[in-house]
């Protein structure tokens, strides 16, 4: 079989169109392992180079052998190829395009001469399980050489990390019902189900609806399928009540008819009342040696390249069979053009049918009672098969006849598509006897239908289908009529070969082609001890490679029951979890929803250049400069606010209403502190523990009125504390009312010796001298004439003030205190200068200077903490807690060798060799002009003792101890 | 172009997201005390027709207002407006505003689409002046910006950034859904423009740039585009 031969179907005998899916006046072109190629518009990536005779399309796992395609339904692993920008994409189902790069995956050198294709020759030194008997001695080994090794040799494609973005979404969608599966059963639901009318979403993997309709040929003259094809699909298109989804996977069953279906690059997120699984079955292959080489197909795969694509699989064929469609294939094949050399029935005693006389009145040799022993290997390609007489259950006469053919069909049996029913909850039997499967177990408001319930009858699956719908219809109240009934014949009967497993002498009866496992493999398993097919499947890895044993499994299952002395049905299969078919990262990531919170003045702040960074959802300006000047824009800022004025945006504040006759007891009981007797007016700082007294929040509450507070909390720590505020205060019952109102003020703090000079060019109805306004009292008025609310508050430790606004004039507000002061050289000052600020007075931040643990008295917050109140969250922990010293407490600190490296934050601090804390805060101060920090230490540490840090380039610096705050610690600054 | 066209940055009291609104062309007018997008197209029949199909507006200038506490409903419906028994759910009130019912102790009130009532700002003057107990004045106006989506595509665009099922079937006029939306916290409310379908959308104010952006990309499939005020009061007529 060379690349040279067309083996397009020009003309059938029979009449019949070639290729339902391809369209034969567009020609694409495309290349494969650089070479280019033509095909036709509608072909995937496999049946496009098998028009050109191109079979061999990648390399297996382990012992890199030539692999092909077999079913045509992206079923198995070895189809997959590598595209420019994808890997792992499956060649059965991927359409060609215009210019379409493509390449084989998994070899060493060109796919032809595969450097590695010498490991198969290794196969019986790499027995099941051999990488736990071999890679562990001597110790250390593994890390420094085998995994290097393994590493290099495993995976399939590679990502390519060059790859643009693409666009992904998810959608929601609703339904009466969602019937998974447009095969004849599917389609026989959809239709009864929308004519009752329910809204159904009809979900198909494939391009077109029809399912086996499309390609499988149910009688001689393939008469019923492609009739009843038409009318249905007429049918679907009429009726407006049916959406229907192509090339759509439905990849999982999740609780409450939850369906996950994936098209293209959308995700829909399915909500149904009802759904019905049609989802077919997936035919099986035999186990014969040499099972895995290209032309080794599975009798539907073959189908599908005649039917759906016009592609005839081989010129000289094979077809192993055990029951009707193995002669369903031939006749297709013969048809198409290629010789059907014999059909090898593993049954003594053939079942006369329409079929199987067809396939005698064209003379086509059958040998009865025999099986392929072996695929024999010619040009990277089955060049024949050896046949013999079947003696017994997986065993045959040694003596073979040989057959040239380069095909091999295999249509044995078949397993029911369970695994989204199985996901459900479904429970899949096995009957030994006949060799038959059901499901039972299913949830309510989830039907099958079809063959996915064991049918296989044209007749039957069809009414499955109407039965189906009409069970859902039931339950959404839309039936009508009488229940459809199942006819007598189900087809179910003999569809199933028990024991297609004809183990070889020389082994490469592969069992699990994904993984390279052979028969022995799984024998060898249960011989080391594992008889559960679950530690089967972990200690061989069967089953556990792309194509998730879809077609290993019932094979694994029936080789581990004999091995066991079980049957099947006691041997069960393994558990079937979403996703059902690979799905990509961008799928499930869907749009990236990244909510972004901008404040009222965001947009001066870029305007003025500012370096923004995210706080929470928030964006924030950190310094109004560019990077490289960085530290030098953080030290102006800092003095602007030091000598002349500052202006800075705190609308990200988190802002909070307290209303109701019991607000004041409400606030005693949600902080540390005491409110009961705040005078209206005034502002009292917050501090908020949890439970257990760790400190998760602080801010500045200000009575309006009695029952009125407006407080502030942290950027980050607001949503918390409402959410705590509300859980608390469904268990209290308290009469106050709780309302989160960050979004809805703006705020900014003026700040610096000449604030109050400016601030009052713009507010005449507030007094706002010393007396009049002093520190931590609050005022109603308006400024540039937008009503506003000040508080004196001192968190960067200078005469400032905080002047809250509607939001909807943040802006407005910022606009005009620039304007007021200009004359003074106002300038902007960002979230890092603040911190820094902050720092020199010794102000904590929640969450940078505390952490899980923190509780107040370690962190030098006791004096917040009123013990003689009968309660607040956390007063009971803080008893405890404080009865059991701390081994630390946050300590001030300072370097005063200016050519000293700035410490960061979390470098550790270390008495001797044992690491007593960290640093929390640390910045270079212009003011003061060292070094200084905060960092929890031993509680031994005093002002005057000296403590280690180690830096983050490993070596270490020692710090001085000292009193905090570090600037004015008389507060005379502040209180100007 | 308007034919009062003003500038956001001449008022006090500007919308939330007025340099996105600027940089997508709108031209503004003045609304009260602030300016609105009051067009995007010269054409306004055009910006009708693209409302009716998708459209997006923002009508955050508009009044509107909100009262919580046990005794808000109440409150409200011995102020004489009408408000039925039934959570999420909202009844048009004799002037065109909207009185929305979030909770049992929670209710929005949106102003008529041309402005013309001065409920929301009557309510909070007599909630102030009275301070009823349990009922207590929400800051909607500026905690909460308002969008309005049209046209028969909205529902199934909304499909792409909400889990709730807004299918015009199910969800119809006057139906309110407290949702997450492109994962953020939002209100919508169903109340048709006529025969177009319309939702009005409430969220977090400071998040109107980034659901602005979200409902564009979003609506850009189906060739849904930002529309003005006017088309919006045009349709409403």
């Amino acid at each position: 079989m060379t690349g040279a031969e067309n083996y397009r179907i020009t003309d059938r005998p029979d009449g019949q169109r070639t290729g339902l899916l391809v369209d034969s006046e567009r020609k694409i072109e495309f290349h494969f392992e650089g070479h280019k190629y033509q095909g036709l518009a509608g072909d995937t990536i496999a049946s496009a180079l098998a028009a050109n005779g191109v079979w061999l399309l990648g390399r297996s796992f382990k012992y890199h052998r030539p692999r092909g395609v077999r079913s045509m339904a992206g079923l198995e692993a070895d189809p997959m190829v590598q595209l420019e920008h994808e890997p792992n994409v499956q060649a059965d189902r991927h359409p060609i395009s215009q210019g379409l790069k493509v390449y084989g995956q998994h070899y060493s050198g060109s796919l032809k001469h595969d450097r590695q294709s010498f490991m198969g020759l290794l196969s019986k030194f790499m027995p099941v399980g051999f990488y736990y008997k071999a890679f562990y001695r001597p110790q250390g080994i593994w890390q420094k050489f085998w995994e290097p090794i393994v590493r290099r040799s495993a995976g399939l494609g590679k990502v390519n990390l060059e790859t643009p973005h693409f666009y992904y979404d998810k959608k929601y969608e609703f339904y009466d019902l969602v019937v998974v599966g447009a095969g004849p059963a599917g389609l026989a639901a959809a239709i009864q189900a929308a004519e009752s009318g329910a809204q159904v979403l009809l979900v198909e993997q494939d391009v077109i609806i029809g399912g086996s309709l499309n390609y499988y040929r149910f009688n001689a003259d393939n008469s019923d399928s492609e009739k009843l094809r038409n009318e249905l699909v007429e049918k679907i298109e009429a009726l407006s009540n049916i959406t229907a989804r192509t090339s759509a996977y439905c990849n999982a069953w999740f609780a409450d008819n939850w369906l996950p279906v994936i098209q293209d690059n959308r995700m829909y997120k399915v909500r149904a009342d009802e759904v019905i699984l049609a989802t077919g079955s997936m035919e099986q292959p035999a186990i014969f040696r040499n099972n895995d080489l290209p032309g080794v197909m599975l009798g539907s795969g073959a189908q599908r390249m005649v039917n759906l694509f016009g592609v005839k699989p081989g010129n000289r064929a094979v077809i192993l069979t055990a029951n009707s469609h193995g002669y369903s294939s031939a006749i297709d094949l013969l048809d198409a053009g290629t010789d059907v050399a014999a059909i090898v029935d593993m049954r003594h005693d053939i079942p006369d049918s329409d079929l199987v006389i067809a396939a005698k009145n064209k003379r086509i040799r059958i040998e009865t009672g025999s099986t392929i022993q072996e695929a024999v290997a010619g040009n990277r390609h089955v060049s024949g098969a050896r046949i013999a007489k079947i003696t017994g259950q997986g065993t045959c006469e040694s003596s073979s006849s040989h057959i040239d053919c380069d095909l091999i069909c295999m249509s044995t049996g078949f397993t029911p598509a369970y695994q989204l029913a199985l996901q459900a909850g479904g429970k899949l039997n096995y009957d030994d006897e006949n060799a038959i499967f059901d499901i039972t177990g299913l949830p309510e408001h989830l039907h099958l239908a079809g063959s996915v319930a064991g049918l296989y009858d044209l007749d039957a699956v069809f009414k499955s289908g109407q039965q189906a719908a009409w069970r859902a219809c039931n339950n959404l109240s839309l039936q009508s009529g009488d229940e459809p009934q199942l006819p007598a014949h189900t087809g179910q009967q003999g569809i199933n070969h028990p024991w297609p497993i004809f183990p070889h002498e020389k082994s490469k009866e592969f069992v699990d082609l994904d993984e390279d496992l052979h028969y022995s493999d799984i024998v060898n398993a249960c011989a080391d001890g594992y008889a559960e097919l679950e530690l089967v499947k972990r200690y061989s890895t069967v089953g556990m490679g792309p194509s998730q044993g879809r077609h290993s499994a019932l094979a694994t299952a029936r080789i581990v029951s004999r091995e066991t002395n079980r049957s099947v049905s006691e041997t069960g299969v393994t558990t079937a979890r979403p996703p059902l078919a690979a799905e990509k990262l961008g799928v499930l990531a869907g749009r990236s929803f990244e909510p972004e919170r901008f404040t009222a003045i965001h947009h001066r702040h870029i305007e003025a250049g500012a370096t923004m960074m995210n706080v929470g959802l928030w964006w924030r300006p950190a310094y109004y400069g560019r990077s490289e000047e960085r530290e030098q824009c953080i030290s102006n800022e800092a003095m602007a606010i030091r000598n002349n004025v500052g202006l800075i945006d705190v609308s990200t504040l988190g802002k909070i209403q307290i209303r109701g006759q019991d607000a004041a007891e409400f606030l005693n009981r949600m902080y540390t502190f005491a409110y009961l007797k705040q005078p209206t007016g005034r502002a009292r700082y917050l501090l908020m523990t949890n439970d257990a007294g760790t400190i998760i929040d602080d801010g500045v509450a200000v009575r309006i009125t009695d029952n009125n507070f407006y407080i502030t909390a942290t950027t980050g720590g607001v949503d918390n504390v409402y959410r705590s505020m509300l859980w608390w205060n469904a268990q209290w019952r308290l009469d106050v009312d709780i309302t989160n109102v960050t979004a809805a003020y703006a705020g900014v703090n003026i700040a610096g010796p000449n604030s109050r000079t400016v601030l009052e060019k713009l507010c005449q109805d507030v007094d706002l001298s010393a007396e009049a306004f002093p520190g931590n009292e609050a005022r109603i008025g308006t400024v540039a004439g937008i009503p506003a609310q000040l508080i004196r508050v001192a968190f960067v430790g200078e005469l400032g003030y905080e002047v809250h606004v509607p939001a909807s004039q943040g802006e407005a507000l910022w606009d005009a205190l620039i304007e007021a002061g200009e004359e003074y050289d106002i300038k902007l000052v960002g979230v890092e200068a603040q911190r820094n600020l902050r720092l020199e007075k010794g102000h904590i931040i929640v969450g940078q200077d505390t952490d899980a643990m923190t509780y107040p008295e370690e962190c030098g917050m006791g004096w917040a903490v009123k013990y003689n109140k009968p309660f607040f969250v956390g007063k009971r922990s803080l008893e405890i807690r404080n009865k059991h010293p701390s081994r630390r407490r946050l300590v001030g600190f300072e370097i005063k060798d200016k050519s000293e490296e700035v410490p960061q934050e979390s470098n550790i601090v270390l008495h001797g060799n044992v690491v007593t804390g960290h640093v929390t805060s640390v910045a270079r101060s212009p003011t003061l002009e060292k070094i200084i920090g905060m960092a929890y230490a031993r509680t031994e540490n005093e002002p005057g003792d000296r403590i280690t840090i180690k830096l983050s380039n490993g070596q270490t610096v020692n710090a001085d101890v000292i009193e905090m705050p570090f600037y004015d610690p008389e507060n005379k600054r502040q209180e100007m | 172009m308007s034919a009062n066209p003003a500038k956001p940055t001449d008022f006090a009291c500007r919308p939330f997201h007025y340099p996105a609104l600027e940089a997508d062309g709108a031209y503004f007018e003045s609304l009260g005390e602030s300016v609105i997008a009051a067009s995007f197209d010269e054409n306004i029949e055009s910006e009708c027709k693209q409302a009716a199909n998708l459209g997006l507006a923002d009508l955050s200038p508009l009044p509107r207002t909100g009262f919580k506490g046990k005794q808000a409903i109440n409150w409200l419906s011995d102020t004489g407006l009408s408000i039925g028994e039934e959570n999420n759910y909202s009844w048009l009130q004799t002037d065109q505003t909207l009185i929305a019912r979030l909770a049992d102790t929670e209710a929005l009130v949106l102003s008529d689409l041309n402005a013309r009532s001065d409920l929301c700002r009557r309510l909070e003057k007599q909630n102030a002046e009275q301070m009823p107990e349990q009922c207590y004045h929400v800051p909607r106006q500026d905690s909460s910006a308002w969008f309005i989506v049209t046209g028969k595509h909205a529902d199934i665009m909304f499909a792409k950034l909400c889990a709730v099922d807004m299918r015009l079937s199910r969800f119809k006029s006057g139906s309110i859904a407290q949702t997450s939306m492109a994962r953020m916290n939002a209100i919508a409310i169903r109340h048709d423009l006529g025969e177009i379908p319309a939702f009005h959308i409430l969220f977090d104010s400071a998040s109107a740039d980034y659901l602005w952006r979200m409902l564009k990309d979003a609506m850009s499939e189906f060739s849904g585009k930002p529309v003005g005020y006017n088309a919006i009061c045009h349709l409403a007529q």
